[in-house]
């Protein structure tokens, strides 16, 4: 028998089983998310290049999406590439198939050209080079970017006027909408209730615990009904499997309870002082431009309310006016003549006074030009930049915007010399910030990319101490 | 996939193994797995069902499941290479496309057990069981020494894991072996030196003397002879004393990419062979009245989705190796069964002839000539050889070679450069030389007597990306613990076509902190390809 059976063993043919499975994979999204954050560690790297792309400051902030490009991450290894500049040598040569003859040139849209200077750059991160674009949120690249700022000089101060409506939780009531019903106190209620009949019951009829529930949920709640049949003789108790059956009453109900609240809110307002004379080239005010973009992005995320006012000088009447100006025209009108930057401090200390009390208003100025100021008016400047600071301003920033090869003439020497500020030591830029407490700033940004170290010096956390 | 629908599939499977019985088709019984597409993304991603984790196989399950929820792309079927055959089919596809796939799985599994170069990665190592116990051990390991410190490790063995030999039946030998070898084959110089009657006796001294120096050289250097296995050398000879889980995570990633290699080795011929039998198959399927009018059309347009050919100004500038690999086993039988091969078939460069060709008593050649190119050729061998690619073929499928440059504006400009047969052989035999890598060699591991290591870059007319080179040296370093030198080639000219006439040597050196680059006089260079 044995050996009949081993023969049977061997012929027998074995059909694999079809498998139906139905895992989730596991390693691969968490392969993924160490990718994605990977992907955004080098996104924080470069920062500093993609800050400057002219698509992000341009437009409605509101839901944006910034193309940005970095490198694709991929392990290095040896491979074939170019060792010469780009549109120097051969480039790729590969086989095709198609209706193409010999002799066709076609036009690949590329990369376009890229802002700035060259990322360059080894790889010595350890991962390769294959650019690569990716759409990422405004808001997530602003996340980036703020991510160690701090405001110099917060003070919460609120408003007289402008107040927000709070709404709170604080207790419980017996009305209400549905979504705030207190599940729990409702089902505690209602129990208590049945208690309290079943016992009236059992007083009256002197029956058990039992009977008495029965009769309740057989009667649907309703007292004298269960009364009745509890006093009927014919009447049968029903199974158990129905006494879940729980009746709510009106009385039963309980709701979340609503305060509201009017709280005042914190307000700024950020004066943007610009330098519209001739000097100031396209580039130039492209620089400022980024530079207040990024500061209003910081202020709005601490502050409930902030208005931005751009001041110009000069004015349309004269050198020696400013003028409350629209965005579009801070950063593109063109105006003929001189600088006199303290006819611009006059105008946000005429302002303060009146519409902005800096009782009730962070106050930030922020002032950009490209260092030109009449010898004369040198000492009007930096006596009006006094009367600001002594009217209690958070913060008085001034950012120099020149090119590479131009020296350093103009006020961010003079300011130097007039207030008690320090120049900031280990950084790419130029920058100058007020000892102890004094609210002053100034720095030079020769270049587009030193764009995101200006707004660091700008919003240091703690510059200034806890100022609260 | 409902109950009966997986009881029709199994019924109509036994049918379509059949077939493949009947055809003479290599077959085994197939592991069938229907599940969902995330897991088909993931051992895409990874070429294993369970593999290790790293952050590079993370993106390409990204890009696999991009694709999938935008509609650019699915991945149908996986078939792994094991002893016993596993296939990968998602469960979320209907009856008739599982058909289609279940016929086009049987080609595969035919092709990897019939090709020489594909049966020779499954016999390395039982890979299924190796990767799912290398992948626990390296969950371990990302526990126990943190997340960086393992991930260099894979990024140093990824970086040099595709320098291996060019020749697909290496075997590793014994360096001792080796030496032996070379010295013995020198001492027979000698030998052939004394022998030599027409000589003068001063010279024949100078030259056996010289052959002794070689000897005696030889009898110290490592390795002997130019070892292409880099990772493979790395392992044997590192001078650092690496941590036990430093060496086991560059063990599995050898051995992974020396089973996962062969087999993009033959993409072309293999997709090809696959996509050839299951139309078969599957219109076998349908004229036995198996399976009903609309699920062949449903096939035939999930088959002509797959099998499109690529055409139109600025199709992407490449073929689909589906669509080609078919066309080209198709034309292979038919010339075969028509007697168009031979020499006297070759000479003749009359078109007229050469297309209406007929001999009779060949039907039957086609079908044997196919079943001997699956066997022994991979694709390089393939497309280089113009019995097989043969001229007809490629102006039938209308091939070209397209150079592209990019201008001031970073936009790429792209010339269709030449449509010549040869050339077109030309280029895909240099793409597909070594897995279209370059070729690497360590010359010598004890350089300047310092145990330095030297490797060689074999130029061949392409330049190294240096921004990888950097990096992959960067890593070379960590694995073997001592200073790193590369010998390459920059182009310094080029002519009107592009290829290079004059070029200069590169030394490139990294110790550890810097790198460095030694640049020698520009040469003329002549590529003998």
């Amino acid at each position: 028998m044995l050996w009949k059976e081993e023969v049977c063993f061997e012929n027998k043919v074995y059909v694999m089983p079809i498998i139906v499975s139905d895992t989730p994979p596991v390693r691969g999204p968490r392969d993924a998310k160490r990718h994605r954050e990977k992907q955004k560690e080098l996104i924080k790297k470069n920062l500093p290049h993609i800050l400057v792309d002219e698509d992000i400051i341009t437009g409605d902030p509101k839901g944006k999406k910034v193309k940005v490009r970095i490198r694709g991450l991929e392990p290095a290894d040896f491979r074939h590439g170019s060792r010469g500049k780009k549109g120097s040598g051969g480039g790729a040569v590969g086989v095709g198939q198609g209706g193409a003859k010999k002799g066709d040139v076609f036009k690949k849209k590329g990369q376009g050209q890229r802002r700035g200077k060259d990322k360059g750059g080894a790889g010595n991160e350890g991962a390769g080079t294959d650019e690569l674009e990716m759409e990422v949120p405004l808001e997530e690249i602003l996340d980036y970017m703020f991510e160690d700022v701090g405001l110099p000089n917060f003070k919460q101060k609120e408003s007289k006027k402008e107040r927000v409506v709070v709404e709170r939780i604080y207790g419980t009531t017996r009305s209400g909408p549905r979504s705030l019903l207190k599940r729990k106190l409702t089902v505690e209620a209602a129990f208590k209730r049945r208690y309290a009949i079943i016992e009236l019951l059992k007083k009256e009829t002197g029956k058990n615990d039992d009977v008495c529930l029965a009769a309740l949920i057989d009667a649907r709640g309703d007292t004298k009904e269960a009364l009745r049949l509890l006093r009927d003789s014919m009447y049968i108790p029903i199974s158990k499997k129905d006494l879940e059956y729980l009746d709510f009453q009106i009385d039963d109900m309980r709701y979340h309870a609503i305060e509201e609240r009017e709280i005042p809110i914190t307000q700024a307002v950020m004066f943007i002082c610009m330098d519209v004379s001739g000097s100031m080239t396209t580039e130039k005010r492209y620089r400022a431009q980024s530079v207040a973009f990024y500061v209003a992005g910081a202020l709005r995320r601490e502050y409930e309310y902030l208005d931005i006012r751009f001041v110009a000088h000069p004015g349309v009447n004269g050198i020696e006016t400013a003028d409350l100006v629209s965005e579009y025209d801070a950063f593109h009108r063109k105006s003929d003549g001189g600088t006199m930057c303290f006819t611009a401090f006059e105008k946000v200390r005429d302002l303060i006074e009146h519409e902005y009390p800096t009782t009730e208003f962070n106050v930030y100025v922020l002032h950009f030009s490209d260092g030109d100021d009449f010898d004369y008016a040198m000492p009007k400047t930096v006596e009006s930049v006094r009367a600001l600071l002594r009217k209690g301003i958070a913060m008085f920033g001034y950012v120099q915007i020149k090119e590479e090869k131009e020296n350093l003439p103009g006020l961010y020497a003079q300011y130097a010399k007039e207030f008690p500020i320090v120049a900031v030591e280990k950084s790419d830029v130029m920058a100058l910030v007020g000892e102890q407490d004094f609210p002053m700033i100034c720095a030079v940004l020769s270049d587009r990319e030193h764009i995101k170290t200006v707004i660091e010096i700008i919003f240091k956390r703690n510059r200034w101490g806890d100022m609260q | 996939m409902r109950k009966k629908d997986l009881e029709r599939f199994k019924s109509l499977n036994e049918l379509i193994h059949g077939y493949a019985d009947e055809e003479g088709l290599k077959t085994k019984e197939i592991v069938w797995e229907f599940c969902n597409p995330g897991k088909m993304w993931e051992a895409a991603s990874t070429g294993l069902p369970t593999n290790f984790s790293f952050w590079y196989h993370g993106r390409l399950f990204d890009e696999a499941r991009m694709k999938h929820e935008q509609g650019m792309g699915e991945i149908y079927e996986i078939v792994f290479n094991y002893e016993n055959p596993y296939a990968l089919l998602s469960r979320t596809n209907s009856l008739a496309l599982n058909l289609l796939v279940a016929a086009h799985v049987r080609g595969h599994v035919d092709f990897n057990l019939r090709n020489v170069f594909i049966a020779r990665a499954r016999k390395r190592v039982d890979i299924s069981h190796y990767a799912r116990e290398a992948a626990e051990r390296f969950d371990e390991y990302y526990r126990m020494y943190g997340t960086d410190a393992v991930e260099k490790v894979i990024e140093a063995g990824y970086a040099v894991r595709e320098c291996m030999s060019p020749n697909p039946h290496h075997e590793f030998e014994e360096e001792n072996i080796v030496r032996q070898r070379l010295i013995e084959a020198e001492r027979r110089k000698i030998a052939k030196i004394k022998e030599h009657l027409f000589i003068k006796r001063d010279q024949r001294r100078k030259q056996v003397e010289e052959v002794e120096e070689r000897i005696k050289g030889l009898k110290k250097k490592t390795p002997p002879a130019p070892e292409y296995d880099v990772l493979g050398y790395l392992l044997r000879h590192s001078s650092r004393e690496h941590e036990p889980y430093v060496l086991d995570i560059l063990n599995v990633i050898y051995e992974e990419f020396h089973h996962l290699a062969p087999i993009s080795r033959c993409h072309i011929l293999n997709e090809g062979w696959a996509s050839y039998w299951h139309e078969i198959f599957m219109r076998r399927l349908f004229e036995e009245k198996h399976i009903t009018d609309e699920e062949f059309g449903d096939i035939t347009s999930k088959h002509a989705g797959v099998l499109t050919k690529i055409s139109g100004r600025m199709a992407g500038f490449n073929f689909n190796p589906y669509f080609l690999g078919r066309a080209l086993w198709e034309d292979l039988r038919d010339r075969w069964d028509h007697g168009q091969f031979g020499m006297d078939y070759l000479e003749n460069r009359d078109p007229l002839k050469r297309t209406t060709w007929q001999k009779s008593g060949h039907s039957g050649e086609g079908k044997k000539k196919i079943f001997e190119v699956s066997e022994l050729y991979d694709d390089r061998m393939a497309v280089s050889d113009p019995n097989i690619f043969s001229d007809e073929f490629i102006r039938h499928n209308e091939l070209f070679v397209w150079g592209s440059v990019v201008d001031a504006q970073g936009d790429q400009i792209v010339t269709v450069l030449e449509d010549h047969p040869d050339v077109i052989r030309h280029i895909l035999t240099l793409q597909r030389t070594n897995y279209g890598r370059p070729l690497i060699a360590v010359v010598d591991g004890n350089y300047k007597g310092r145990g330095e290591l030297y490797l060689r870059h074999d130029f061949h007319g392409t330049e190294l990306d240096p921004r990888h080179e950097i990096s992959v040296l960067e890593y070379l370093y960590f694995i073997y613990g001592n200073t790193v030198h590369l010998e390459t080639a920059e182009i310094v000219e080029r002519n009107v076509s592009g290829a290079p006439t004059k070029i200069k040597a590169i030394l490139h050196t990294y110790n550890g902190n810097k790198h460095s680059f030694d640049e020698e006089k520009p040469q003329v260079f002549s590529s003998n390809g």
